[in-house]
């Protein structure tokens, strides 16, 4: 890569890079997993930066990396889930930390209860503002496998528990200032 | 909840990630890990295209010319884990070791906290599996941490993973098609067991494709290795421990008004490695940076470096990091403005100075005291800004 090459990544890094952080928080709902997500994402861009930016559309690149490294954490995650046995190990009740660190709102820990493409396709149709044709190409999937997906999703958050502790429209939990705790 | 609708869940969406603090943009991190990423792929590459003759040349010259870079040797592992070794074996010809160590303060003071260490270096705290998993993640047990930069280990990378009590081996599968099995050994670090497994393996298998522990009659499978590199000494976890560790090793370790600008320093221990987060405000704005850093033993004198600050509120630059945890008092004496006396706060047993210095101005000197007032150390070896 030489010097312009360098110069433009860097732009093209500083233009992105809140757009990336706040789309993989959606999809993930952890702020550290979220930069994280995105630094693989536009790390990935930098290796291939000649095709990306020679590429029709290089945002829809770099949100397909970041969804594919989302997709890749969850699958991880569902087969570990799967493969404990309950017998394993000690029994250890864990508080959800969302609530501990007040950096999660209701929205935000009903979106959890979802399914990984379900999450998606709300975070990408909902926050994004994508077609569903968009969507789609981006999940490898039909808009009406969108559509469906999108339909399910409602109809769960509808019926979570998490948002009916909160009314419709409620701000986020205030976040902690300077961060001592 | 049936007014909750698309438009509601929109407009809550955009409020809720809208409303998101974003700190800024990691170019020289990103672009090392796409640098790193790179250079593999072009090795990848290159090393198909040569394969066969490198094959070839291996074979003939590998012996007389001792290990080729990359060679990685896993020794049996000990069952009595001498030293908290659960693997060990060389690469390219130096020995390493995966061991778990206490990163805390001195033996003797009531705080542990384990982390897995790679030659005494780049720790990665360790957390009691938890069973059942907590619902908002998978549990320990399955969810290993790789290095993927090894500093002084080019072309090498690491795995370990807790393992459930019934499990006899660990076996991996690499991309190119090869495959490693070792045996876990139990722990004990901190008033609590570990069961873990670990290998070194060279990036010219390529990644880990599955790995699975288990039984002669049982398998208990597990997760694959990350797409991308890692920061050096940077371990990447996928493991559900947060809660556990943001109750228990985070901590404010400075505040104060510096030129008109209010900060504050935290620092958290976890998954992420060392990291310190900087806040700050003035004359209505406000910003956020962070640091993360290879977790370390503490130093016999000071481990600090320089921290980012947010752009543009008063100018100031930062230090934070490590002291001897025998230091009651620090002052640090700068170039062209009056000393600071800094007190280590102790975090979880580690004891930790952060302070701002003003624009134009270096550290000179940095002077630790005793709870006495006796003089510890002097240094003026303080990275630069």
């Amino acid at each position: 890569m030489n010097a312009s090459d360098g110069e433009r990544f860097d732009e093209f890094m500083a233009s992105r890079w809140p757009g990336l952080v706040r789309l993989a928080f959606g999809l993930t709902g952890d702020r550290w997993l979220a930069e994280d997500l995105a630094q693989t994402a536009l790390a990935s861009a930098y290796a291939a930066w000649w095709r990306v930016r020679r590429a029709d559309d290089p945002d829809a690149y770099v949100r397909r990396i970041l969804i594919n490294a989302s997709k890749s954490r969850f699958r991880r995650n569902r087969v570990s889930e799967r493969a404990s046995g309950p017998g394993d190990l000690a029994d250890a009740a864990v508080e959800d930390p969302a609530a501990e660190v007040g950096e999660r709102s209701a929205l935000l820990a009903a979106l959890a209860e979802l399914p990984p493409r379900q999450r998606a396709v709300v975070v990408l149709r909902y926050w994004e503002d994508m077609s569903d044709a968009q969507v789609g190409a981006l999940l490898g999937c039909s808009a009406g496998t969108v559509r469906s997906q999108a339909a399910r999703a409602l109809a769960k958050l509808r019926a979570s528990a998490k948002l009916s502790e909160s009314e419709p429209g409620d701000p986020a939990p205030p976040r902690q200032p300077g961060g001592a705790r | 909840m049936s007014e909750f609708d698309e438009r509601t869940l929109r407009q809550q969406l955009h409020e809720e990630l809208g409303s998101v603090e974003i700190s800024p943009a990691p170019v020289i991190a990103v672009t090392r890990r796409g640098r790193a990423a790179r250079a593999r792929r072009r090795a990848l590459v290159g090393g198909v295209a040569v394969a066969a003759a490198a094959a070839v040349l291996a074979a003939n010259f590998a012996t007389a010319r001792g290990p080729a870079r990359g060679t990685v040797t896993t020794n049996p592992a000990s069952t009595n884990a001498p030293h908290g070794v659960f693997a060990s074996g060389t690469a390219d010809g130096k020995p390493w070791q995966l061991a778990v160590r206490n990163i805390d303060a001195d033996p003797g003071t009531p705080w542990c906290v384990p982390a897995v260490m790679l030659n005494g270096r780049d720790g990665d705290v360790l957390f009691k599996a938890q069973n059942p998993a907590p619902s908002y993640a998978p549990p320990t047990f399955g969810n290993p941490a790789f290095l993927t930069t090894i500093p002084g280990f080019p072309g090498v990378s690491a795995v370990f993973t807790q393992l459930p009590p019934r499990a006899t081996k660990l076996t991996a599968t690499f991309l190119n098609g090869t495959w490693l099995a070792v045996r876990p050994v139990w722990v004990s670090a901190c008033g609590q067991r570990f069961h873990l497994a670990g290998f070194l393996f060279a990036d010219s298998r390529r990644a880990v494709t599955q790995l699975i522990s288990g039984t002669s009659n049982e398998q208990f499978f597990a997760s694959s290795g990350p797409g991308g590199g890692s920061p050096a000494g940077l371990w990447t976890n996928f493991d559900g421990s947060r809660a556990d560790l943001r109750a228990g090793t985070s901590g404010l370790i400075g505040q104060g008004t510096t030129n008109g600008a209010y900060w504050t320093i935290m620092e958290g221990l976890g998954l992420a490695g060392q990291c310190y987060i900087v806040r700050a405000r003035a004359k209505g704005t406000a910003g956020r940076d962070q640091q993360c850093l290879p977790v370390a033993l503490p130093p016999s004198v000071a481990a600090l470096g320089p921290v980012p600050f947010p752009d543009g509120i008063g100018g100031l630059s930062g230090y934070a990091g490590l002291v001897s945890p025998r230091a009651a008092k620090v002052i640090v004496t700068l170039s062209a403005a009056p000393a600071l006396t800094v007190t280590p706060v102790n975090v979880a047993g580690r004891a930790y100075v952060a302070f701002a210095v003003p624009p134009g101005c270096q550290v000179t000197r940095m002077r630790l005291f005793d709870s006495a007032g006796r003089l510890l150390a002097s240094t003026t070896k303080v990275p630069p800004q």
